[in-house]
């Protein structure tokens, strides 16, 4: 009981230490001077200790901080990239429809008749009844209707040669889903050249000829896309529109590509 | 033994801990733990207690918080003591959460009446479960070593 009542009287102690900050009392301050005199290395080592704590946590709250914030830019940027990559599509589109809005494509043309086709089969050529006197060049494009023939390989004076769409020596540059290609002249199929693995083409996607100064001629559509082609490319087959037998008269675009 | 350990949470509580939490408020107290769990059975020694707390005061610069807190808490656990058992884990942990919370009500008030600083509640609890958890661990610790 005599112990209890002892602790009980200190209790009250503290309290009335803590509440009236007894330890600043003039009286007191010696023993209390004493005290933190001998526990002064104590205290600086619980003062750096503490600080270095703080400092760590400061450290580790900002750097997930950080990292959190890293992770959203990144998805930020990788955005924004494609974006980018859609404003510069957009903006090849734009500048080609405004070089055609400005000059607009005005093309002489011969009217011309077939005299002769590949005899091997392979409608790899055809011979025109114009040539050079009709004021036939080399490199002039052949078409029937919107569909692209062909290019005028060899002039004579009274006939041409056409080398066609079906030739494995005709290339031509041509444009399939937004993006330029090689196209490939080919017997059964041509094809495009140089499809990236990543560029999205579909069977069945129509192939235009490539000119600034030409009406857009079709050449074909997109047969069949193998996507193991080399490393970085795709193997696009492309089964052409122009149905070299079935044609009587073309149409010789007096201009080059 | 036990001052050794009374030296080690005395410094863990009154420097790392502190820098954990920001402010020796939220810090979880440690020695009450201690002091709980070393006079939960036998008769309850309230010298420990006092010397202790005053220890802890010293390190802090707040003579008397501490202090007295662990002479009230000591008050209430001998009185759990002598009107309950404290034979399982759930009646130990019982015990300290009416011990602990009526310690930190007191120490909370007693410090509100002479200072302000804004509580933070989230801190506060993260700092009593892991007094909590101490106490859970070394509890159960303790009454396996008995049994």
């Amino acid at each position: 009981m005599k112990e209890r009542f002892f602790y009980f009287s200190l209790f009250l102690l503290s309290v009335f230490a803590y509440l009236s900050n007894l330890s600043s009392y003039p009286l007191l301050s010696p023993l209390v001077s004493f005290i933190n005199r001998l526990l002064m290395p104590v205290m600086e080592l619980k003062a750096q200790t503490t600080r270095r704590v703080q400092d760590l946590v400061n450290t580790y709250v900002f750097l997930v901080d950080t990292q959190k914030r890293n992770r959203k830019l990144v998805e930020e940027v990788n955005a924004l990239s494609l974006k980018v990559s859609e404003l510069e599509g957009c903006k090849r589109e734009l500048l080609q429809l405004k070089g055609l809005m400005e000059d607009p494509p005005t093309v002489e043309y011969t009217l011309a008749g077939v005299v002769a086709y590949d005899p091997s089969g392979r409608d790899e050529f055809m011979l025109l009844d114009k040539g050079k006197r009709d004021g036939l060049e080399e490199g002039f494009v052949v078409a029937h209707r919107n569909v692209f023939l062909g290019i005028i390989d060899q002039v004579y004076a009274g006939t041409s040669r056409v080398r066609t769409v079906w030739s494995d020596n005709l290339h031509v540059s041509a444009t399939a889903g937004g993006k330029n290609y090689i196209y490939k002249g080919g017997f059964p199929k041509g094809s495009l050249l140089h499809v990236a693995q990543e560029d999205e083409l579909k069977k069945g996607e129509k192939v235009f000829l490539r000119s600034l100064k030409l009406p857009p001629l079709e050449i074909g559509e997109v047969y069949e896309v193998y996507p193991s082609g080399e490393q970085f490319f795709k193997r696009v087959e492309v089964k052409p529109y122009g149905d070299v037998r079935r044609v009587d008269f073309v149409l010789v675009l007096r201009r080059r590509l | 033994m036990f001052y050794l350990l009374l030296a080690l949470v005395l410094f863990l509580q009154s420097s790392v801990l502190v820098g954990i939490f920001g402010s020796y408020l939220f810090v979880p107290d440690l020695l009450l733990s201690l002091l709980f769990l070393s006079n939960v059975r036998g008769p309850t020694n309230y010298a420990r207690g006092f010397i202790g707390g005053f220890l802890l005061d010293v390190l802090l610069d707040t003579l008397g918080w501490h202090a007295s807190g662990k002479l009230l808490a000591l008050f209430v656990l001998s009185f759990i003591k002598r009107k309950f058992f404290i034979e399982t884990l759930p009646s130990l942990m019982v015990a300290y959460l009416i011990v602990a919370l009526l310690e930190h009500s007191y120490r909370l008030l007693l410090f509100r009446s002479k200072f302000y600083y804004p509580l933070e509640p989230i801190p506060l609890l993260i700092g009593f479960l892991v007094e909590l958890a101490v106490v859970y661990y070394f509890g159960r610790k303790l009454l396996k070593n008995e049994t």
